[in-house]
C-alpha cells in the first residue's frame, strides 16, 4: 500500500512539474516514457532519446522507471492513463506478462509504442520496435570465429535468460558457432546481464578451463566483467566480445581489451517510437508496419570513436 | 466448530476432486501451441526455395561486374537499382550473375569458397567473386534478398532466423550435390551478396542456382 502511495505521489509530482511548464508553452499534451532502470546506461539513453524527441515535437513528458517489475509497470501505466496522457512509450518489463498491460491502455484509447522488447501479440500496441538481435548476435559470432579461429575452447556468458532479447542473442551466437565442430563451448553460464556476476562467473570458469581462447557475452556489462576477471588472472590474450555498445565498452574497445561489440541504437529506436506515436496521435495511424527491427552496428577498435551514448556519429 | 482429522481430510479430497474436474491438464506441446496462438508461423523453406526463390534469383540476377561496379560508385543508388532491402534493419542484398572462370577453390575453412574471375562486358580488369559453397555460409542474404518473405510473416526473431538458416542449409546441400567446380571450369551462377555499404575487400556471394 505504501509502495502504491509512493508511486502515485511520484507520478503526481511529475505531472505538477510538467503542467507548471504548460503555462509557459502551448503543449500538445503529455507522453509517458516508461523504461526499465534509469541508472542503466542503455535505458537512460533510450529514455533520453524519447524525451528529447517528444519535447521537440511539442509534448510534455513524464519519464518513469518500472525496474523490470511487472506489477510496478501495471501500476504506472494505470496511473499515467488516469492522468490523461496522450500516449505511452514503453520498454516493457516482461514480454508475455505485458500483453495485459498494453491491452488495458488500448481499451482506454491510449496508444502504446513498445520499444526494445516485443510482446507476443499483434494489434494491441500501435508499434513494436526492437533491435535485430539476431543480426547483432550473428555478426559478433562471425567476428568471434575470425578472431579465435575455427577450433579451440570458448565460453559463453549469457546476459539474462529471463529476457527474450538475451535468449535471441544466444541463439544467434549458436547459429554461427555450432557450425564449427572443432569449436568447443566448455562452459555456459547466465551472468544476469551485469558486470559483477560476469566477473564472478568468469572467475569460477577459469579455475576449471584455463585454456580458453575466447569468451562471447550476451551484453556489454557481462563482457566487461569477463575482461576484469581475465585481467586479474593475467590472461590478456583471451578474446572477449559482447553486444550493447555503451560508452564503457567503447573505451574498452579503444584500449584493445574488448575486441568487438554491436552497438544497439537505443536512442534511434526511441526517437522513431516517438515519431510514430506523434503520427498516430495527429492522424490516427502510423502508416508503418507494427513490428519493425533496427540494425545493430558492429563496433571494433577501428570505428569505436564514433559511439556516444548509444548513438553512432557518422 | 471443530472437525475430526478424518472428516477434514475427506473434505479436502472432495474439494480437490471438484477442482480438478473443472480443469484440463495440458501437455507442454499443447501449452506451446496455446502460447503461440495468433502468431504467424511463416512459410515452408523448402517450398519457398524451390517454387519461388530459385526462379526469382535466376530472373533477377544481373551481371556481377556491373552490379559490383555500381555498388562501389554509389551504394544507395545501386541498392535501389539492383538490390533489395527489407528495411533499414537489413543490409542491401544484390542478386548477381557470376559468369566466368574458376581460379581457385579453397576448402581450408568451413566457409568453403570458389573464386571466380568475372570479366566486365565493357572489358577491363576482371572482378573477383568468392562463391560460398559451405558447409558454412555467412549471413542470411538468401532469405533477406527475396521480397516474398518478410519479418512480419513470422513476428518472431527466432522463427525468422531458423527459416533463414534452413534456407542456407538447403542451398548448401544443393551446391554440394551439383555445384562442384574445379579450377579452370567455367561457371554461370545466380548468387546473392549482402552489404551495408560500398563493398570493400572480398565480394562474397551465396550461390542459389546455376546452369
Amino acid at each position: 500500500m505504501l509502495k502504491k502511495i509512493a508511486l502515485v505521489a511520484a507520478v503526481a509530482a511529475s505531472f505538477a512539474a510538467v503542467h507548471s511548464v504548460d503555462a509557459l508553452a502551448a503543449s500538445k499534451g503529455t507522453i509517458a516514457i516508461l523504461v526499465n532502470a534509469l541508472d542503466n546506461p542503455y535505458y537512460a539513453a533510450e529514455a533520453r532519446g524519447a524525451d528529447t524527441e517528444a519535447k521537440k515535437l511539442g509534448y510534455d513528458t513524464i519519464v518513469l522507471s518500472h525496474g523490470e517489475d511487472v506489477n510496478k509497470q501495471n501500476e504506472l501505466v494505470n496511473l499515467v492513463i488516469g492522468k490523461g496522457v496522450k500516449g505511452i512509450i514503453l520498454d516493457n518489463a516482461d514480454s508475455n506478462s505485458s500483453v495485459a498491460t498494453v491491452r488495458t491502455a488500448q481499451e482506454k484509447k491510449v496508444p502504446v509504442v513498445l520499444i526494445n522488447r516485443e510482446i507476443p501479440k499483434d494489434g494491441i500496441a500501435i508499434a513494436q520496435l526492437s533491435h535485430n538481435n539476431l543480426q547483432a548476435g550473428t555478426e559478433v559470432a562471425q567476428k568471434f570465429v575470425e578472431a579465435i579461429g575455427e577450433k579451440g575452447e570458448y565460453v559463453e556468458l549469457t546476459c539474462n535468460q529471463a529476457d527474450k532479447n538475451c535468449v535471441t542473442r544466444s541463439q544467434a551466437f549458436h547459429q554461427v558457432l555450432d557450425q564449427y565442430p572443432d569449436l568447443k563451448m566448455v562452459a555456459r553460464q547466465d551472468a544476469k546481464g551485469a558486470l559483477l556476476p560476469g566477473k564472478q562467473a568468469m572467475d569460477s570458469i577459469l579455475q576449471e578451463h584455463p585454456n580458453i581462447k575466447g569468451v562471447i557475452c550476451g551484453n556489454g556489462p557481462v563482457a566487461l566483467g569477463a575482461i576484469a576477471s581475465l585481467e586479474s588472472a593475467g590472461k590478456k590474450d583471451v578474446v572477449v566480445m559482447g553486444i550493447d555498445g555503451s560508452n564503457d565498452e567503447r573505451d574498452s574497445l579503444m584500449q584493445g581489451k574488448l575486441k568487438a561489440s554491436v552497438m544497439l541504437q537505443a536512442q534511434g529506436l526511441a526517437i522513431h517510437g516517438v515519431d510514430l506515436l506523434n503520427k498516430y496521435i495527429t492522424t490516427g495511424k502510423t502508416g508503418e508496419p507494427e513490428r519493425q527491427l533496427t540494425r545493430g552496428i558492429l563496433i571494433t577498435k577501428d570505428n569505436a570513436s564514433h559511439v556516444k551514448d548509444f548513438y553512432y556519429n557518422k | 466448530m471443530v472437525f475430526s482429522p478424518s472428516v477434514a481430510r475427506f473434505a479436502l479430497v472432495v474439494v480437490a476432486l471438484v477442482s480438478v474436474a473443472g480443469c484440463h491438464v495440458v501437455t507442454d506441446t499443447e501449452l506451446a501451441q496455446i502460447r503461440s496462438q495468433g502468431q504467424h508461423q511463416g512459410p515452408d523453406p523448402e517450398k519457398i526455395l524451390n517454387e519461388q526463390l530459385i526462379p526469382y534469383a535466376d530472373k533477377n540476377a544481373r551481371p556481377a561486374a556491373q552490379v559490383i561496379g555500381a555498388a562501389g560508385q554509389n551504394f544507395d543508388n545501386a541498392c535501389k537499382e539492383y538490390g533489395f532491402r527489407q528495411s533499414a534493419a537489413f543490409p542491401c542484398n544484390f542478386w548477381i550473375r557470376v559468369q566466368g572462370k574458376v581460379i581457385k577453390v579453397d576448402t581450408s575453412s568451413r566457409v568453403g569458397k570458389v573464386f571466380v574471375d568475372v570479366t566486365p562486358a565493357s572489358g577491363g580488369e576482371p572482378v573477383h567473386v568468392a562463391l560460398e559453397t559451405g558447409p558454412v555460409v555467412i549471413g542470411t542474404g538468401v532469405r533477406d534478398g527475396f521480397p516474398g518473405v518478410k519479418y512480419s510473416d513470422f513476428d518472431d526473431q527466432t522463427r525468422f532466423a531458423v527459416f533463414g538458416q534452413d534456407l542456407n542449409k538447403l542451398v548448401v546441400a544443393r551446391a554440394q550435390k551439383s555445384l562442384k567446380p574445379k579450377v579452370g571450369d567455367t561457371v554461370d551462377v545466380a548468387a546473392v551478396f549482402s552489404s551495408w555499404s560500398e563493398p570493400t575487400g572480398e565480394i562474397r556471394a551465396i550461390p542459389v542456382t546455376w546452369k
